[in-house]
């Protein structure tokens, strides 16, 4: 007999491909010509006169160092000093229009300013404070551009956004904010990542999360293919954050090439500044909530037996027993009364946050420290996550021409998961699944005070006849250990060489080193399903390291080049990561010792995987006098997760804006219109998130007879792709941006259309082949759509103002092309079937339509039915007029039907913000609306209607029980065959299908500012989350399972519930 | 790029607004009631159904780009409704069936003035754009399949008054007005309960009345 054993992988590092492609080699040629070029322009023709003056604050008379005055319709600038004093020289003799800019200050122009040869122009500038920040600068891939000179689709979020609001991760930070960024709240398992999707879903094979950028370096993304849902930004204080950019067009992303189809989420951390040094502290404590909605409502104790009761009662009429048993004969006796599982595993939690930092320096040396603590107790018993952060950003002048800095985070985190590993997925075969399914006549403890160990049928202590037993949650997460601790060390250090005017060479290099473990004990008081304790305790201890590190290299050129200004980029980076982990199981002969050196039936495996990156960019940004703007970017990566024969992949893009409102023909209109830019782009991106091998054959171990005898042998595992390429994706996109009323209302028009093609699949091969499949890059799938933001000041007056910022999102999804024209079906344990089918959005959800229930026997006689149907179940539309009730192996789609999908019709995000003399008020919602979930907790919890779990309140309350008594007409009676039972509670149908829209007050906070004495500048808050969701949805209506959020989107199998939270939190700058 | 007509003409709306010069804006908030309403279909099959017409809340929120005695008004309202769905041919035990629907609607307003003082009634006129979802099973499956449509547009024309207090900054507007849908919510061919259908197009249209408030101009 032949056997079969994978053995345990160790992949075989590769190196990134040595031989760089054309893509390369011409990015490269492309960046020296233009640098040649830009060199090669004549100097600007000596200077006739010159404009200087002082910027001011109108209000305060205080001078604003680093604002800029430009001269409209030129290139020409300056950025005031420390005194507020700018001076702009080589000004040719003429009449002209100033501007100046400032972050959070309206922009200011000044007309008619006379320059003549030799003499010096007086202008200065008393500018007001503007209610929206106008974002001076914008931080873009590789560096910074005006924000005025942005011709990509990028939002941005500043830390005046965050501030105030208590979050432990950055990814909270964006929920709401900007148009087309969809912040799923999952999960609410401490520590744990939402799910973040840039302009809807556009990968079937390949991961779905955004890259994310902290401080220039691409971090590694998350393999999605893993139940791992560590947050990868988890290990960021919002506090130490400057600034969030989201580059969402190809334009603007594809400087990032094969890891930006998913969009870029970049990430500044806070710098020193040239000043006074600061001190801030920052702290918050708050508690926790359970939220009753996010959660099933389960049978009460008298609901429960008296569901058993109908249960037994109809096997009696049928039959099939003959005993009544005496635990469910009289249910009344339990009104008032039953275990509520849920609510005893769920608790009222803490969480609790400091944050200190101190900034400043001179003009020579300028630093950023930071050191914060955060403890964030779960909702579940013996959940929690704990964070000690510590931040060191240096930056210094070593010369005139010379910068370097240098920048260190390490962090250290343990969380205990408890929760099925943190997964946040409930389930059977753990306690919060557990606690869903548990039977509400037993009770916690004892009278004695011993906690209940096994609850349900098997149980020696309390009977539920007919209910398979489990553990009792609250001992299991009392007594079971998880804890992972892990510590993080992100680094990066860099040094500017300005080797001539306007030419800078910068070279850095990071290093993102992890370490984490995990240590697992089930003693042997926790029992199994259908298993009593004593049980054998199990355990585990499993290590994983990994050190990521990237060196770039870029050529920065900033020079006037004919009539505008050119600033161009080049560079090649290389990165690469190691990762290496190990776990050991072991079982255990008592509860004393916990080390897996006692241990016997010992097992492990070790896992060794790496990957590398090589890459050139360029990118050219051409403005004509602040009309025009032209960038252009290429990028080309290697990569060693793709076949030999496509491993190098080239991603262009082209965007053109243009500054309308520095045209002549605007001036009359400045004053209504003081900003008007129409921005056009296309590009191209790819997406790397596949397993690090994929493209290679797998080989395991195989034993076979030889001479008699069995020997060792090797057998191919799976098939290789030496073709196998990126997931690309080709993006136009059209933005159109205005200021209106002097900046009092800015808006945002974004209309897109993303193609992704070359979609990796699996796809099936003849027998003969002696595989089943093989991944190829075959489909395609188009997401188009429009955004619109809208910020408004409503009311400025001096002791009140009002601001609002809007936006709404509008995706549409379609898969165009799938291999062959044929339907990818996907099926998985319970009722989770989805469909890939040209013409409908991807993972469009099918299954059975249900049209209600039959009424009587004369009826079930009269159509065509299943067998075992009786008065009260479920009538199952025969589509296919086959006869036959199917998907089945033969006929996988069979009797389905389109039900519905997960993506809505729209998203928006609304935040208020009111202020009052000293207190602000902010309050942030937000919604969704159209979008369905598939409630799969239907499978073994809430519609387990064969009696061996606990139903849902609602199924007891409105189930059929007669033609007289039809309940809701949907809900079927527990009666009748298997097949029928079996499909309402296992299968897809419209039934399990649940409208998800929403709104939702994400956060209120009202804040008191000190504005004089020794805490001027400092604030004390109140803050509130989830507050208040208006959804039909009985749930959490933003539940997607998070491992197969792209495959499988909409999923509920009851997550780690969400909480509402109330916190308070002081914010002092001394 | 977008071919979808509401998309269109959320498009055209914000170039209108864009070149809307000598505006001033506002943002406001419209609480009201609405008798939601579909007609009445023909049916060549011998079942019938009928949505009882249906009270319900009507509340969201605009934005006034006024121009002397037109003002544009783009804005996002939520519109829900009970509906007691009678169906022929299914058991009377069941019937009617109850159905919440939520339409989401995004009226592109254009209101004439007939006077600028400080009372000013005025006539508004302009498409719509609705979005409906239900969490009826029956309701849904019908809508959701690929041949049903969540979203139709509809005609809003009303009437209304503006009567700004002096010295308040605020703008106070009781507004009546009827929203005739051009398009259907419904499949022309249906199954609800094992019951075949076969009608005209079913529509949805509504009556709203309401109060609005636009807030102290900037």
């Amino acid at each position: 007999m032949k056997e079969t054993a994978t053995i345990a992988f160790r992949g075989h590092p590769q190196h990134a491909p040595s031989q760089p492609r054309a893509g390369l080699a011409w990015a490269l040629m492309l960046l020296f010509v233009v640098l040649g070029a830009a060199f090669t322009q004549p100097s600007e023709a000596l200077a006739q006169g010159t404009i200087s003056g002082v910027i001011t604050d109108i209000r305060s008379g205080d001078p604003l160092p680093g604002a800029t005055v430009t001269i409209v319709g030129t290139s020409k600038g300056a950025t005031s000093d420390m005194n507020g004093r700018y001076e702009i020289s080589s000004v040719d003799p003429g009449t002209y229009t100033l501007r100046a800019r400032f972050v959070g200050f309206v922009p200011m122009d000044r007309q008619n300013v006379v320059v003549t040869a030799g003499g010096t122009a007086q202008a200065d500038f008393g500018m007001s404070e503007s209610a929206i920040d106008l974002g001076e600068v914008t931080v873009v891939g590789y560096g910074t551009v005006r924000s005025e000179d942005v011709t990509g689709s990028v939002g941005v979020i500043n830390a005046e956004n965050i501030s105030g609001m208590p979050r432990t991760s950055v990814d909270q930070v964006l929920q709401g904010q900007i148009a087309g960024v969809t912040v799923q709240t999952a999960t609410g398992v401490p520590g744990g990542g939402p799910n973040i999707q840039v302009r809807g879903i556009g990968n079937v094979g390949a991961g779905g999360q955004p890259l994310y950028v902290v401080d220039g370096f691409a971090l590694p993304q998350p393999d999605q293919t893993t139940s791992n849902v560590r947050n990868p930004l988890a290990d960021i204080p919002a506090e130490d954050i400057a600034s969030i950019s989201i580059l969402k067009d190809a334009s603007a992303t594809a400087i990032y090439g094969s890891r930006a189809a998913n969009g870029v989420v970049i990430v500044t951390t806070k710098s020193g500044s040239a000043g006074p040094r600061q001190v801030s502290v920052s702290a918050y404590s708050g508690v926790n909530n359970p939220i009753d909605r996010m959660t099933i409502d389960a049978a009460s104790g008298y609901e429960f037996a008296l569901f058993q009761n109908r249960l037994y009662q109809g096997r009696i009429d049928a039959g099939t027993t003959t005993i009544m048993p005496p635990e469910y004969q009289n249910p009344e006796q339990y009104i008032g009364q039953g275990t509520d599982w849920w609510d005893q595993i769920n608790r009222v939690s803490n969480q609790y946050n400091v944050q200190i930092s101190t900034s400043g320096g001179s003009n020579q040396v300028r630093s950023y420290f930071s050191a914060g603590y955060t403890r964030q107790e779960g909702q579940v018993l013996n959940t929690d996550y704990n964070r000690i952060s510590l931040r060191a950003n240096l930056e210094a002048n070593v010369s005139d021409k010379i910068t370097a800095g240098l920048r260190v985070a390490p962090v250290f985190t343990i969380r205990n998961l408890g929760y099925e590993g943190g997964t946040g997925r409930g389930g059977d075969g753990e306690p919060g699944g557990g606690a869903w399914m548990m039977c509400p006549l037993s009770p916690v403890r004892f009278d004695d005070g011993r906690l209940n160990p096994q609850i349900g049928d098997t149980s020696d202590e309390v009977g539920c006849t007919g209910v398979w037993s489990q553990p009792n949650p609250v001992l299991w997460l009392n007594e079971d250990v998880d804890r992972e601790s892990g510590l993080r060390a992100l680094s990066s250090a860099f040094v500017n060489y300005e080797f001539l005017p306007g030419l800078e060479l910068r070279q850095s290099f990071n290093v993102d080193y992890s370490n984490d473990e995990r240590e697992q004990f089930r003693p042997s008081t926790i029992g199994r399903i259908r298993v009593n304790p004593p049980t054998i305790p199990s355990g585990s201890f499993g290590t994983a390291s990994y050190l990521n590190w990237l060196s770039e290299t870029t050529l920065n050129l900033t020079r006037e080049v004919g009539p505008g200004r050119l600033e161009a980029l080049g560079g090649v980076t290389s990165q690469r990561e190691n990762i290496l982990s190990s776990t050991f199981n072991g079982l255990f002969p008592s509860d004393d010792i916990r080390t897996l050196n006692v241990a016997t039936n010992l097992t492990g495996n070790t896992n060794e995987q790496s990957w590398s990156l090589l890459s050139g960019l360029a990118r050219l940004n051409y403005n004509i006098r602040d009309k025009y703007i032209l960038t252009a970017t290429i990028r080309s990566d290697g990569s060693s997760r793709f076949g030999e024969n496509k491993r190098w992949g080239t991603f262009p893009s082209g965007a053109v804006a243009w500054n309308l409102h520095n045209e002549k023909f605007m001036e009359g209109m400045r004053s209504d219109i003081p900003e008007l830019r129409a921005r056009l782009s296309y590009g191209e991106t790819g997406n790397n998130q596949i397993g690090n091998y994929s493209q290679l054959g797998t080989v395991g171990t195989g034993n076979y007879i030889f001479g008699g005898s069995e020997a060792a042998g090797r057998l191919l595992n799976t098939l290789g792709n030496a073709d196998l390429a990126w997931e690309k994706t080709e993006e136009v996109n059209l933005g159109i941006d205005a200021a209106l009323h002097n900046y009092q209302v800015r808006l945002s028009l974004e209309l897109y259309q993303r193609n992704t093609n070359s979609l990796l699949l699996n796809r099936d091969l003849p027998f003969l082949t002696g595989f089943t499949s093989v991944t190829q890059n075959l489909g395609e799938i188009r997401n188009r759509g429009m955004e619109i933001s809208l910020s408004t000041v409503n009311v400025s007056r001096e002791k009140f103002s009002w601001t609002t910022d809007f936006n709404i999102a509008f995706n549409r999804n379609e898969v165009t092309r799938l291999p062959d024209g044929l339907d990818i079906f996907y099926r998985d344990a319970g009722p989770t079937a989805f469909i890939h089918r040209v013409g409908l959005p991807m993972a469009t959800y099918v299954g059975y339509v249900i049209d209600g229930l039959y009424e009587s026997e004369d009826q079930i006689a009269g159509m065509n039915t299943y067998a075992g149907a009786v008065p009260g179940s479920i009538i199952i539309r025969d589509l296919n007029g086959d006869g036959q009730f199917t998907p089945n192996a033969l006929n996988p789609v069979g009797d389905f039907a389109v039900l519905g999908d997960n993506y809505p019709d729209f998203t928006f995000g609304v935040t208020q913000s009111l202020s009052f003399g000293n207190i602000d008020v902010r309050a942030l919602f937000t919604g969704s609306f159209g979008g369905d979930n598939l409630r799969s907790e239907f499978f073994r919890t809430s519609r387990n209607i064969d009696g061996l779990f606990i139903v849902d309140s609602y199924y007891v309350n409105n189930m059929w029980l007669s033609p007289d008594q039809p309940g809701d007409g949907v809900t079927p009676t527990m009666n009748g065959g298997a097949f029928g039972r079996q499909q309402y509670r296992d299968s897809n149908h419209s039934l399990i299908l649940s409208d998800a829209s929403y709104i939702w007050l994400r956060n209120l906070m009202v804040r008191y500012n000190f504005d004089r004495g020794a805490l001027a500048g400092s604030s004390f808050y109140i803050s509130g989350d989830n507050l208040m969701i208006l959804t039909p949805y009985p749930g959490n209506p933003d539940v997607t399972d998070r491992e197969r959020a792209n495959v499988a989107p909409g999923l509920d199998f009851g997550n780690y519930p969400i909480p509402r939270s109330f916190t308070f939190g002081v914010e002092l700058n001394l | 790029m977008m071919t979808s007509s509401p998309s269109k003409v959320f498009l055209f709306a914000a170039l209108f607004l864009l070149l809307s010069l000598p505006a001033r804006g506002q943002i406001g908030l419209v609480g009201g009631y609405a008798l939601n309403m579909a007609n009445e279909p023909s049916f060549s099959s011998a079942s019938s159904n009928t949505f009882e017409p249906s009270g319900g809340f009507n509340l969201g929120m605009f934005y006034d780009f006024r121009f002397s005695l037109v003002t544009f008004r783009p804005g996002i309202f939520i519109r829900q409704a009970d509906f007691d769905w009678e169906i022929e041919g299914i058991s009377e035990a069941l019937n009617p069936l109850q159905s919440s629907i939520r339409v989401a609607e995004f009226p592109l307003d254009f209101l004439i003035h007939f006077r600028s003082e400080t009372i000013s009634p005025y006539v508004v006129v302009g498409p719509s754009f609705s979005f409906i979802h239900t969490d009826q099973p029956d309701l849904r499956q019908t809508l959701d399949n690929p041949q049903g449509s969540t979203s139709f547009a509809s005609l809003n024309v009303g009437a209304g008054l503006e009567f700004a207090p002096k010295g308040w900054g605020l703008v106070f507007f009781p507004e009546i007005r009827y929203g005739y849908a051009l398009s259907g919510f419904m499949d022309e061919e249906y199954i609800v309960r094992t019951v075949d259908f076969a009608s005209d197009q079913q529509r949805l249209s509504n009556l709203v009345v309401r109060l609005g408030i636009s807030l102290p101009s900037f």
